[in-house]
């Protein structure tokens, strides 16, 4: 009965009727948002399009629902709205059979990351009622600690569910939020350490590490996390770029031209379609350039792999984004006198 | 008498930077502040923030994208005879206020290039509060660079202080808050994902004219917003409501008619 895919829980106050606030959620977990990045274009634009669709009338509720949950997106107030619509309709409910209670567990979480308990416990007493003593219920409870800013019930609760199933890998991660959720990124880091030691195939866990230690800036450890994931996935265009912009920040010769190497591996398995690695191509070329200086000149292939993106970038811009062409010449140019 | 730069943001740009804020709620955004020094060096100087732009909401502290960025933004508006001027950061967490080092690094790169550089942080509480109350400040806190080489916060009783050119710019920001106006905002990161998209969110007022007014109960100026779909609305500085009709509106607070137009 694994994993959680939206067990997201943001420390949110509650929204008014009229307007948001600007709510910072506390929130972290390889299991998602950031997954979004990893949605390829097209399931991107199904899920845009249902949700219009949805939105407007339309029906496909559940088939968005589903996708969301497949995807790993994080549209809570979609989710909430439509999973409740579905929910309190009687018949709509019957008609999804054993589904029900996954959409039970899909909009209680949503409305926890909405700051709705009250809707989160009312799902979760219907979960109780079918599944008493469930283990994935617990969770759910626990999670409601957590949004609710009890901090060491939740990590009562926890500790408990872990003492009976202690191979437990969601609530190991949740443990690690609660600590981000705190503000204890140290805390938070050392958590999830000691979890890849034992889950080191757990991709998800290692990019959320890889940005905490960016935003704590500690490029090198995130560059450690950006070899697991590349390891892990070769041929993933979204870890060598990220890996390249790293490399590109710890600075130094070396990271440097490793750097390039990657952005122009990232080029290639994105078929010279990608304006970040573009970018990065010509900025190494550039940094590398200034740092070498008065020295001997370099080979001259790596001036012609600058102008490659360069060409590649200007004829995008004067395909797709004309009216940035300017802008991005004199960028390129600035880039270029070196 | 150094120390005394007055600074001034308009609304559009404060507008923009709030609104991305609350499109990404769930990670730390920035932006940069564009504008010019104006006024004489001896009397009453004032950095006018005139524009904004919406840089990322993900994975701030990494160089390369920052750098493509200060590069075609500042191309971009030399044209127009301005320069980066300040740097906005809104942190992770709703009860974040420490102004980080990813935001000091930034800070202190822009302060290279214009001493008078600003530092807005997005104050969460002062934005949640923002309905109740009638508060004209921005919701943010402000902090520049002094002598000590150090980021340091300035209260609203400065000397250097930090205003919204235009007074009901709160209730302008509520109104698009209430519309949802967040959802139309594109970053500097979206661009980079799809360079059709485009950073300067050029339509983005567009459904929104503004034209000053005051209440003649009151003689308070207010601002009207017309927004195209939802059809007008009237802010009188004390309240706002959607009106029936585009030809004139009643202030429930003051039961004047006020001629809209």
């Amino acid at each position: 009965m694994g994993d959680y895919c939206n067990s997201n829980v943001a420390r949110r106050k509650s929204w008014t009727a009229r307007h948001r606030e600007r709510e910072r959620e506390n929130e972290e977990e390889e299991e998602e948002r950031r997954t979004t990045k990893m949605v390829s274009k097209t399931e991107e634009a199904r899920v845009t399009m249902l949700e219009n669709q949805v939105d407007n009338g339309g029906g496909g509720a559940w088939e968005y629902l589903c996708l969301v949950r497949k995807l790993k997106l994080r549209r809570s107030d979609k989710v909430l709205k439509h999973g409740l619509s579905i929910l309190n309709d009687p018949s709509k409910r019957s008609s999804l059979g054993p589904e029900e209670w996954t959409l039970y567990e899909q909009v209680a979480i949503a409305a926890i990351d909405c700051q709705c308990i009250d809707v989160a416990k009312d799902c979760i007493k219907v979960l109780q009622k079918r599944f008493p003593d469930s283990k994935r219920v617990g969770k759910l409870e626990a999670i409601i600690l957590e949004a609710k800013g009890s901090w060491a019930e939740a990590e009562k609760a926890y500790s408990s569910l872990l003492e009976d199933n202690p191979l437990d890998q969601v609530i190991h991660k949740r443990r690690a939020t609660m600590e981000k959720a705190q503000g204890n990124l140290s805390g938070a880091v050392e958590l999830l350490n000691k979890y890849l030691e034992i889950y080191m195939a757990d991709q998800d866990a290692w990019r959320e590490l890889a940005e905490i230690y960016v935003s704590l800036q500690m490029y090198k450890q995130a560059a450690f996390c950006y070899e697991e994931l590349i390891l892990s996935q070769p041929r993933n265009p979204l870890y060598h770029l990220a890996y390249a912009d790293v490399l590109y920040t710890l600075g130094g010769l070396e990271n440097l031209q490793a750097a390039k190497k990657y952005y122009a591996s990232a080029t290639d398995l994105t078929g010279g379609k990608n304006t970040r690695a573009l970018f990065g191509i010509c900025l190494c070329t550039h940094a590398i350039g200034q740092l070498v200086k008065g020295r001997n000149k370099e080979d001259k292939d790596s001036s012609e792999l600058q102008s490659l993106a360069a060409t590649a970038l200007e004829k995008d811009y004067k395909l797709i984004a004309p009216t940035k062409l300017s802008s991005l010449t004199k960028t390129l140019r600035s880039l270029n006198l070196s | 008498m150094a120390g005394s730069i007055r600074y001034e943001i308009g609304q559009n740009a404060y507008i923009k930077l709030i609104l991305h804020a609350l499109n990404h709620r769930t990670s730390a955004v920035n932006g940069l502040l564009l504008g010019r020094l104006s006024g004489n060096t001896d009397s009453n100087p004032v950095v006018e923030i005139t524009e904004s732009v919406p840089l990322f909401h993900s994975q701030i502290g990494l160089l390369p994208p920052l750098e493509i960025a200060l590069i075609q933004i500042e191309e971009f508006y030399r044209a127009q005879g301005l320069e980066i001027v300040g740097y906005f950061h809104a942190n992770e967490r709703f009860d974040d206020v420490e102004l980080g080092n990813v935001a000091r690094n930034i800070g202190d790169h822009i302060h290279r290039y214009f001493p008078q550089a600003a530092l807005l942080l997005l104050d969460n509480n002062k934005l949640e509060a923002l309905s109740k109350g009638k508060d004209r400040s921005p919701v943010v806190q402000f902090y520049t660079r002094d002598s000590s080489k150090s980021w340091k916060q300035v209260g609203s009783d400065g000397s250097s202080r930090l205003t919204i050119k235009e007074p009901a710019a709160n209730v302008v920001l509520l109104d698009c808050i209430s519309s949802q106006k967040w959802q139309d905002i594109v970053d500097f990161d979206d661009h980079l994902d799809d360079i059709s998209k485009d950073w300067l969110n050029p339509e983005l007022f567009n459904s929104c004219s503004i034209a000053a007014l005051s209440c003649p109960a009151t003689d308070i100026r207010g601002c009207v917003a017309l927004a195209g779909m939802t059809g007008s609305r009237f802010f009188c500085y004390h309240v706002m409501f959607a009106a029936e009709s585009l030809n004139s509106s009643i202030c429930h607070y003051c039961q004047h008619h006020h001629a809209l137009g």
